[in-house]
């Protein structure tokens, strides 16, 4: 890394764009992360009920660029990049990754989107599990 | 951190069960100001509200930053965070809001976050509103009255001018306009409730409004 890299940036509730222009020799990746959650009771092994998760928080989403930990939150991003092939992974909470080819000058668009499933047991007092599932996927401009 | 810091202080019933950070009770209006905060800290002072129109169907938020919960519920509380830049997240079955927020010691931000009159998560892109009004009020509109007289009244005449061209009694004729309105209002019927249903299962499947 040297001085003049640089950084990834916050871009807030949206779309994804609204991103800085890369500087020269650079492209760029947005990704915006988003979720839905429910929770399922169950018993014995059977889903009785199931209700909106309104009550549990859902850890940020994280993110590994060609290997490395870049930051991340439940909102739009970017990251700038060398042009050329790039592994975009997320980890957390479900794992989906994407083979990006970046070219300089330009920002491309990503959306990763997380149905998220917690269950509890029939009470609706403890976690069991989280089961989750994603989608990464590039947005057309 | 020091529990001496923070005399006299009183954590919040809001606070969301084991969230990292030292969650108070607010009163942005009290006297006094904020209290006394720890060294190099400032903090973040929310305040979550939901309209009168939205509480039947609303629940409180989830209020994190930095990825980490802080508070759950309607009402006030300041958030204790160390002074630098910070991410204020607010979640509710999805999530709603996130913004950029610049803490210097000593000093507290105030954040405010309303619920929608719906009450319906909006983040999801293509998410579609729910109907103003319901497809049972437009299919009994005075409108749809008078286009099912009109009907029935062409369905008769046309019935009538059948019989009378194909040379039969105004009684066989009566017969057969009545078949045929019978059969009319029968396909009729099931083409109105078929129009009623399908929205109406759809919408439930997708709600989230009301969780319980």
């Amino acid at each position: 890394m040297t001085a003049d890299t640089p950084e990834p940036r916050f871009l807030g509730d949206g779309d994804g764009t609204g991103g800085p222009v890369p500087p020269d020799g650079w492209g760029a990746v947005a990704c915006v992360f988003w979720f839905t959650s429910a929770v399922d009771l169950v018993r014995a092994d059977r889903v009785v009920n199931d209700r909106s998760n309104y009550d549990i928080w859902v850890p940020r989403p994280v993110l590994r660029v060609d290997g490395r930990d870049v930051p991340a939150s439940w909102s739009g991003w970017w990251y700038p990049l060398r042009p050329g092939p790039h592994q975009v992974e997320v980890l957390e909470p479900a794992p989906a990754g994407l083979r990006v080819q970046v070219t300089a000058g330009a920002t491309d668009r990503l959306r990763y989107r997380a149905r998220i499933r917690i269950r509890k047991d029939h009470t609706d007092t403890h976690i069991l599990e989280w089961r989750s599932t994603a989608t990464l996927d590039p947005v057309a401009d | 951190m020091p529990d001496r810091d923070l005399t006299g202080d009183v954590d919040s019933d809001l606070v969301y069960a084991g969230s990292p950070y030292r969650v108070l009770a607010h009163d942005p209006n009290g006297e006094g100001g904020p209290p006394p905060l720890p060294a190099g800290h400032g903090g973040v002072a929310v305040h979550t509200w939901c309209p009168p129109a939205a509480q039947r169907h609303t629940l409180a938020p989830i209020v994190g930053v930095d990825g980490e919960p802080a508070s759950y519920g309607w009402g006030h509380v300041l958030i204790v965070l160390p002074a630098g830049e910070h991410l204020v997240e607010v979640q509710y079955v999805e999530p709603m809001r996130t913004i950029p927020v610049t803490v210097t010691a000593g000093q507290v931000v105030p954040v405010e976050y309303a619920a929608a009159r719906d009450g319906v998560p909006a983040g999801a892109p293509g998410r579609r509103r729910p109907r103003r009004r319901s497809r049972r009020g437009r299919a009994f509109s005075p409108v749809g009255y008078a286009g099912v007289v009109l009907a029935a009244l062409v369905v008769f005449e046309a019935g009538l001018a059948l019989a009378r061209a194909a040379g039969l009694s105004v009684g066989v004729a009566g017969v057969v306009v009545g078949v045929v309105a019978v059969a009319v209002a029968v396909l009729g019927g099931v083409a109105v409730y078929r129009h009623q249903q399908r929205p109406a299962r759809r919408s439930r499947r997708r709600s989230t409004r009301t969780p319980r």
